[in-house]
């Protein structure tokens, strides 16, 4: 255990360790107390956003994980969280199935079609491929329409709470620990495969394929795994979407929605997963953020009624500024102030030094 | 020479769209020796490397890798047969470390999966840090310490070139490809470069097929020369003899040249 300057490693097994220094432990336990103590002072409000936050996080992962990583486009990613929560829906009202067999069958669901839209893949690249998993999207989105309108729920599918146990998750603060929990695994989990074989894999193929190839790596099979991991944990928390909002309906899984997801990337920073969870926060902060300043700035009542054009225009022009003005996103912002203060009073860091 | 066979060209030829790159190649390398393929530009020697790698197939002919058939294997299953290949412009991964580049050239000696992987098991544990000393042994090796964690991207072209290289070493090839290590390097990394083939071919053992530009490192160092010329293999064997061999003169500098010499 060391300061950030001037410690040595003298094991390479000491080079695994993540939480390197004294100083980022503490950093992380208060994180966590942080983040533990939150439901007990927080207005229902900020609970809701919390875990609007963590559950659109579990979905940002899984597409930083095949776009940040593994480099292949999808457009597919509202169609993928519309599949689990979908599947969730169908088995409640048809089967009346709990949480532990609609969890796993979304997530058996988002495997099956990421296999089947990952198969594009082997032959199409970049804008191609995002068209062709374009065609996920609403495929999902057509049948999810036709399950309504047959059964007669046009205007969305109401689930229950579920219950694990004797414990009905109901209670926000419920839900947050859950989903707390969750994502913290989901984190966990995708920072080891990035930083191991599988992940290294899925890097080398986005940077160059056919010396990924040539160096003995099965592209194809990398390629599939990666569509089928994220595309399973995409639909899981669909899954989850589903039992927290209570009500499945396709409006609710628009092209924006997809749009969103990518934002919360690119904002975040393609390539990283600290990146993903920034992005997240900002993405899903963002129209709060948006209706706070409109409050604040007492703007004029006519000019609320456009409100909506407003944060779909700030959305894009935010996205644009990033993709200009700092493509390595949040995280990239956030790894220089971090260098300021550890170099100070150097301006440059050493050689090397990511 | 009476040495074991590693690779066996028979009869090579590839056509793209109508174009006739490589014409009725035949060739071998023994085993352990550096062979040094030259030629003129646009002589088909990349092409040639491609065909052995599997990027490319021969429309005609076979290649042998001891007793084994490589045609029509791919490119990853050749590179499980032994054959690790370097690129003419290094093709490194541009957003990874030189460390995680290297590592990516243990993919083939490593066994953990997406599962073990994600939980960081034992077993993957295990894993890196062993493949990490492995790679360590190279880092040394190619005497790339300081860049160990940098990316792949602001680096020189010439470490670059170095790195394409000790990831190519650390499949631990029985064959390796070299395509143009030198091009872009200037004097010293040349001779650093010239320095690490030698140990390569002496310490290590590894046959070689290298593709060079460079006639006097290739002078100096290989042990046998293939040349081709418009894709027709025009000259084999020693280094001095095929240097002098009038038709290789005449490749590179012309016919006037070739008859005052």
């Amino acid at each position: 255990m060391a300061f950030a300057s001037g410690y040595f490693k003298t094991t390479y097994k000491s080079d695994l360790a993540i939480v390197e220094t004294f100083s980022l432990w503490i950093c992380l336990i208060i994180l966590t107390l942080g983040l533990i103590f939150f439901p007990f002072f927080a207005s229902a409000f900020l609970m809701d956003l919390a875990n609007q936050v963590f559950l659109a996080l579990i979905g940002a992962i899984a597409l930083m994980l095949l776009t940040g990583y593994a480099g292949q486009f999808s457009l597919g990613h509202a169609g993928l969280i519309a599949a689990g929560a979908f599947t969730t829906a169908i088995l409640f009202k048809e089967l009346n199935a709990p949480i532990w067999v609609t969890l796993p069958t979304s997530g058996l669901t988002g495997a099956i079609l990421g296999i089947t839209f990952g198969l594009p893949s082997l032959r199409l690249k970049g804008l191609y491929l995002a068209l062709s998993t374009l065609a996920l999207h609403f495929i999902v989105i057509y049948i999810g329409a036709e399950y309504e309108t047959q059964r007669g729920f046009a205007t969305g599918v109401v689930i229950d709470s579920p219950s694990i146990g004797p414990f009905l998750i109901e209670d926000p603060r419920l839900w947050y620990f859950s989903l707390l929990i969750i994502d913290i695994l989901v984190v966990i989990f995708s920072i080891n495969l990035v930083r191991s074989r599988t992940g290294r894999a899925w890097m080398a193929i986005r940077d160059r394929d056919v010396a990924a190839e040539a160096l003995g790596i099965k592209v194809a099979s990398y390629k599939l795994s990666a569509f089928v991991l994220t595309s399973a944990l995409t639909s899981i928390a669909g899954c989850l979407f589903a039992y927290y909002r209570g009500f499945v309906s396709v409006e609710a899984f628009s092209l924006h929605m997809t749009i969103e997801y990518l934002a919360m990337i690119i904002i975040g920073g393609l390539g990283s997963i600290l990146g993903a969870i920034f992005g997240t926060i900002f993405v899903v902060l963002l129209p709060y953020i948006i209706d706070a300043l409109v409050d604040i700035l007492h703007v004029p009542t006519r000019l609320t009624t456009y409100m909506f054009a407003i944060k779909y225009s700030a959305f894009g022009l935010i996205m644009i500024i990033f993709l200009v003005f700092e493509p390595s996103g949040l995280v990239g912002i956030w790894h220089r102030i971090r260098d300021y203060f550890i170099l100070w009073p150097f301006k440059h860091k050493p050689l090397g030094e990511r | 020479m009476d040495k074991a066979i590693d690779l066996t060209l028979d009869g090579i030829s590839l056509n793209i769209s109508g174009l006739e790159i490589l014409n009725f190649i035949s060739m071998r390398a023994y085993k352990g020796e550096l062979l040094a393929l030259i030629g003129p530009n646009g002589a088909g020697k990349t092409s040639l490397l491609n065909c052995i790698s599997g990027i490319y197939h021969a429309t005609r002919g076979q290649i042998r890798f001891k007793d084994r058939e490589l045609s029509g294997l791919k490119p990853h299953e050749i590179a499980q047969v032994g054959i690790a290949r370097t690129f003419q412009h290094a093709e490194l991964f541009r957003h990874m470390t030189v460390l995680d580049n290297l590592l990516v050239g243990r993919h083939i000696k490593m066994n953990a999966a997406l599962l073990s992987n994600g939980f960081f098991w034992g077993k993957t544990i295990e894993e890196e840090v062993a493949h990490r000393e492995l790679v360590e042994e190279i880092i040394d090796f190619l005497e790339l310490e300081k860049y160990r964690k940098s990316n792949a991207l602001g680096l020189p072209y010439g470490i670059q070139k170095i790195v394409g290289l000790g990831r190519a070493l650390a499949m631990e090839p029985q064959v390796l490809l070299l395509d143009e290590p030198s091009a872009g390097m200037n004097r010293q990394e040349k001779e650093d470069l010239a320095r690490f083939i030698l140990r390569i071919r002496y310490e290590i053992g590894i046959t070689m097929i290298w593709v060079e530009h460079d006639m006097q490192l290739v002078g100096d160092l290989a042990d046998r020369i293939v040349v081709l010329n418009f894709g027709n293999k025009i000259s084999e064997g020693k280094t001095d003899e095929v240097l002098n061999d009038p038709q290789v003169i005449e490749a590179y500098l012309g016919i006037k040249a070739s008859a005052k010499g």
